[in-house]
């Protein structure tokens, strides 16, 4: 279960309804999540979790899952 | 950093120079003593092109010189402010349908500007302060834009303390202001109040500069209660009629603006639900 800031979070800026939004999610395969995707949801996160992601980790997220990992690394507590 | 403008007395003494004006300048740009052509082409013997005009209309020009090469060199004059044309890598253009083409490309920015503030005159009172709007979305947006460095952040900074500085909204002074908020923007990106006005624009009577003056405040003031930013720009410049006549309109073209890449490099997140909230604000 993702933690539901993230994935109204990833709804948001991925242009998704929040049922699309699952830990499964890769960039490659969803088409919002482009260059525009990744700014967007470098914003997003830094705006819900106060964590400030260098544009190398932003660009580095390749699925929901990497991004639940970093976040989680980061120190950033995520609601299971 | 921006070159200085070229005068009036300059553009006069350019060579082998045609212009090409807006209906709305033409009677002045005579002055220059140079020949005219129609928008679009160029005489033989003829290198440079000098347009003068509005911001739709020097993207035009870029277009035709920078873009599909019909001359070689282009000389871009503002008769208004507010776009920046003539500084910017960015040319918009009306597609068939309405909407707004947008493209970008470094070498379209114009080889030279001209600064001929004497134009402001055949600018009246509104759409001058619908220009001034939009160049304090430009600034400000960049000022918070994700996509830009410290070094453009403090650019924007520099030029938002200069704008609030200006009260005037019809000083001339405002084409230099403009050319430096869109140059900033430039190496930056804008946001929502831009995302907004580029999806109403195809969908109303109303101009660039009328919808960012209609929306700006409430686009700032969203962002604002989101994060730290400046304050936003003076209320004279807002545009309450423009605001109230789109806002059904905004309502049915929400999912359109959040699609925007303008929206979605904007400096706070935009949010499917904010649209209750920038449809309330109110000045």
């Amino acid at each position: 279960m993702l933690d539901d800031r993230l994935k109204e979070l990833l709804a948001d800026v991925l242009l998704l309804d929040p049922e699309e939004v699952t830990e499964d999610l890769t960039r490659t395969g969803t088409e919002t999540w482009d260059s525009l995707g990744v700014v967007s949801l470098a914003v997003g996160v830094e705006e819900t979790f106060g964590y400030h992601m260098r544009p190398e980790e932003a660009a580095a997220v390749a699925s929901v899952a990497d991004l639940v990992a970093l976040l989680r690394a980061r120190g950033v507590e995520l609601r299971a | 950093m921006l070159r200085p403008p070229l005068a009036p007395a300059d553009l006069a003494r350019e060579p082998a120079a045609v212009v090409w004006a807006s209906p709305s300048v033409r009677e002045r740009a005579t002055a220059l003593g140079l020949p005219f052509a129609p928008a679009g082409t160029v005489p033989a013997g003829a290198s440079t092109v000098i347009a003068i005009g509005g911001g739709a209309y020097l993207d035009r020009a870029k277009a035709a010189v920078k873009r599909d090469g019909v001359a070689r060199r282009l000389v871009a004059v503002p008769s208004r402010w507010g776009a920046g044309a003539e500084v910017s890598p960015i040319i918009v253009l009306d597609a068939p349908d309405g909407s707004k083409a947008i493209a970008r490309d470094d070498a379209w920015v114009p080889d030279e500007r001209g600064s001929w503030p004497e134009l402001a005159d055949t600018v009246d009172e509104r759409t001058a302060l619908d220009g001034c709007a939009d160049v304090w979305a430009h600034a400000l947006e960049a000022e918070v834009s994700p996509l830009a460095g410290p070094e453009v952040r403090a650019q924007a900074a520099a030029v938002v303390a200069d704008l609030r500085a200006t009260e005037d909204g019809t000083d001339p002074v405002w084409f230099e202001l403009a050319a430096r908020a869109c140059a900033v923007q430039a190496q930056a990106g804008v946001g929502l109040a831009h995302g907004i006005a580029h999806v109403l624009e195809g969908a109303t009577r109303h101009g660039h500069g009328a919808l960012i003056a209609a929306w700006l405040p409430a686009a700032w003031a969203l962002l604002r209660s989101r994060r730290d930013a400046p304050e936003g720009p003076p209320a004279v410049l807002h545009a309450p009629a423009v605001q109230a006549e789109t806002a059904p309109v905004l309502r049915e073209r929400w999912a359109a603006v959040l699609r925007d890449p303008c929206t979605r490099t904007s400096g706070c997140r935009v949010r499917r639900d904010d649209l209750e909230e920038l449809l309330s604000w109110t000045s």
